[in-house]
């Protein structure tokens, strides 16, 4: 699951028929010129392109009233970077900004097409309470959230959507038939694109009628298969990932990092994460979740150790496996190939248990790595791993 | 005694020739489950590990007579298709371990199976394991003895973990179920605690949850309000240092809101009376603490 960016979400409301505003593009200085006075009326709205929200707060959007003043808004945005509350601690670097119309306002809502993990169908979030966000709005005003069952290929019915209209969103008589128009479509969208998420916020009620102003969608990564307008979108974005996720995502394991010093390699998610919840406990702070699967090789597993040996911020490294489908001897073999490419310097610990445990340490000690200590026994092993961190 | 299957089930494996679904049904049949039929388009007539091979379940099931379950090991993009079938030939249980499936395939199944008996297990789920008598899926077969503790996860290493910690502190396992990493499931914590509830061969039942959701927390009322905690339940939640709004691994473990993260999940947990296990490192002890190595818990 993926996010686009908003210029790509747009294009998707835009084959929709969502009416939104008019848009410039800026992905190079060639582009600003673009942004001519008298393009539309009104005034401009400079949005820097990141994958995260939150920026406004943090000076990512900022509006003017005349095209120079975008240009130049525009053109220090480029480029830039931008940190925002949901961008997990990094700066994103922009590498697009969106200039549209600065159109007049007269009453926002929320519209989004979410997953209900409840009712194990996607559903319709809809609130007259625009421009904050939905966990915002579920807490300070739950009744004015409206929820409505997305049904099989996105269909909503009608009624449905009347019902909302005219009592909790209070929506003027003449656009309530433009407003089923958009929430269908968007229900729609969001079943024929394989979206996880698809939020328009805010969805403005204009003098002219509804628009979506920001837009936020959420790709189903398991889809690609049949939506390979989708994948081609995710593959434009990879460059706003780092290095080490770049990697991760070539060889098909899952890491997140999350900012600690002991770097983790276990095989399987809810071993990972409880893995990483135990260092946490003895005092320590895990670097990253890295799950290398069932079926990894050894050159997947290999590149997985190369991936944490790169990372210079780690003072050790924790290897928990519980050797089933996943062979012990395949991890060692890995560790020795990658300590041939870049030498271990800091302490590793592994904890290896189960099919061909035997081998996997005949492996290391024919090898003669040095820094690399073998547990059975977990306890034992994420003590000394968390000591050798306090030592150094 | 167990919950869902035992050694008399007859088993049919969806995708029984393929890399997984071969290495697989090699295993289970070697730890003695009853798999009469395996279905493998446009491979009917052959015999793969010693079953015969059938181009449809209909076909399979015109042979062997009525089926109790199906393993499903198909590709992604036709595990919709599997599931639909499964539920056609009126299969009353059906396991899909694949893992990827998207998000609108499973909506479509959840639907699906509302018009029948039948239930789902998974999908990317490590399936079912009554220790000494049957295996149906990915669980590796002698990782316990059988005994009277159930155990149900959105896992899969996690569980052999604490199922072997379990065997460690000398106690047993009645049934091993895997009810899957994914948004959206088959079947959820709450009907498995239904299903341990009415067990007599459960003594007490391990949960092991993660960040995402609300199952947790559904099943723990559940279990102290309908079920008046007539068995003692246990609770590992993993993810405590979990970021917000990062997938670990599993396409369900994400926290969206403060209600879905492990420190609020294990609050409610406890606060519901379930005995809350914080370390990894803990399960088979706290379990053996608890229970004591009374000759029930053994089995």
């Amino acid at each position: 699951m993926a996010n686009l960016l908003e210029y790509q979400a747009r294009t998707i409301l835009e084959e929709s028929c969502i009416p939104i505003p008019p848009a410039v593009l800026v992905s190079k200085t060639s582009d600003l010129r673009k942004i001519k006075s008298g393009i539309w009326r009104g005034g401009f709205v400079v949005k820097a392109q990141v994958a995260a929200g939150g920026r406004g707060k943090a000076g990512g959007v900022k509006i003017v009233a005349k095209a120079g003043e975008a240009r130049e808004a525009a053109r220090e945005m480029l480029g830039a970077s931008l940190a925002t509350n949901q961008s997990a601690g990094s700066a994103l670097k922009i590498k697009q900004v969106l200039v549209t119309q600065k159109v007049q306002i007269d009453r926002e809502f929320y519209l989004a097409a979410v997953l209900s993990r409840k009712r194990a169908q996607p559903v319709l979030l809809i609130s007259s309470a625009g421009g904050m966000g939905v966990e915002e709005i579920a807490k300070t005003q739950p009744q004015a959230l409206v929820e409505i069952p997305i049904e099989a290929e996105g269909r909503v019915p009608s009624y449905r959507l009347r019902s909302a209209a005219v009592g909790p969103l209070q929506i003027p008589g003449p656009w309530i038939n433009s407003f089923i128009a958009v929430a269908q479509k968007t229900a729609k969208a969001y079943w024929s694109r394989d979206l996880v998420l698809l939020e328009i916020n805010p969805l403005a009620l204009t003098p002219k009628g509804f628009l979506a102003l920001d837009a936020k969608a959420n790709v189903d990564e398991n889809a690609f298969f049949r939506q390979p307008g989708n994948e081609a979108l995710i593959k434009i974005n990879a460059s706003e990932l780092t290095v080490a996720e770049k990697k991760a995502k070539a060889l098909g394991i899952s890491y997140v990092p999350v900012g600690g010093n002991i770097g983790c390699l276990v095989n399987g998610a809810g071993l990972a994460m409880a893995t990483m919840d135990l260092i946490a406990s003895h005092g320590q702070m895990p670097a990253n979740f890295l799950d290398v699967g069932g079926g990894a090789d050894v050159e997947q597993v290999r590149g997985a150790f190369e991936l944490l040996l790169a990372g210079d911020s780690l003072s050790a490294i924790f290897v928990n496996i519980f050797g089933g489908i996943m062979r012990c001897d395949i991890i060692a073999q890995a560790l020795v190939e990658a300590g041939k490419k870049r030498p271990l310097k800091v302490p590793l610990v592994a904890r290896l248990l189960g099919t061909n445990v035997q081998e996997a340490r005949n492996i290391l000690e024919k090898a003669h790595l040095k820094n690399v200590q073998i547990f059975e026994d977990l306890e034992q092993a994420v003590r000394m791993v968390c000591q050798i961190e306090g030592k150094g | 005694m167990a919950i869902l299957a035992n050694k008399n089930s007859k088993i049919v494996v969806q995708g029984i020739t393929g890399k997984t679904g071969s290495f697989h049904a090699d295993l289970s049949l070697k730890l003695g489950t009853n798999i009469v039929a395996g279905v493998s388009p446009g491979k009917g007539g052959q015999r793969h590990l010693g079953v015969p091979v059938f181009d449809t379940l209909e076909a399979a099931k015109a042979a062997t007579g009525p089926l109790d379950a199906t393993v499903i090991f198909v590709p992604a993009p036709l595990a919709l298709e599997a599931i639909a079938e499964a539920l056609d030939a009126k299969i009353p249980l059906i396991i899909v371990i694949t893992e990827g499936i998207p998000v609108r395939d499973m909506v479509s199944a959840k639907k699906l199976l509302a018009g029948h008996e039948s239930r789902m297990i998974g999908p990317n789920c490590p399936g079912l394991l009554v220790p000494g008598e049957c295996r149906l899926g990915i669980i590796p077969g002698k990782i316990t003895p059988p005994g009277s503790i159930g155990i149900v996860s959105r896992s899969g290493t996690l569980t052999y973990e604490a199922a072997r910690q379990i065997a460690q502190a000398g106690l047993g396992v009645s049934t091993v179920v895997g009810i899957g990493g994914d948004p959206v499931i088959g079947t959820d914590f709450c009907q498995i605690l239904d299903l341990f509830h009415q067990d007599p061969a459960t003594q007490a039942v391990l949960m092991i949850g993660e960040i995402g959701g609300s199952m947790e927390q559904d099943a723990a009322a559940h279990w102290s309000g309908e079920l008046g905690r007539a068995k003692p339940l246990f609770g590992l939640i993993a993810g405590k240092t979990a970021p917000k709004g990062k997938r670990m691994g599993h396409a369900g473990a994400i926290m969206e809101a403060e209600s879905d993260s492990a420190a609020s999940k294990a609050q409610v947990l406890k606060n519901r009376g379930v005995v809350t296990i914080d370390e990894l490192t803990q399960i088979g002890q706290t379990v053996l603490e608890r229970l004591g190595k009374t000759p029930a818990a053994v089995g």
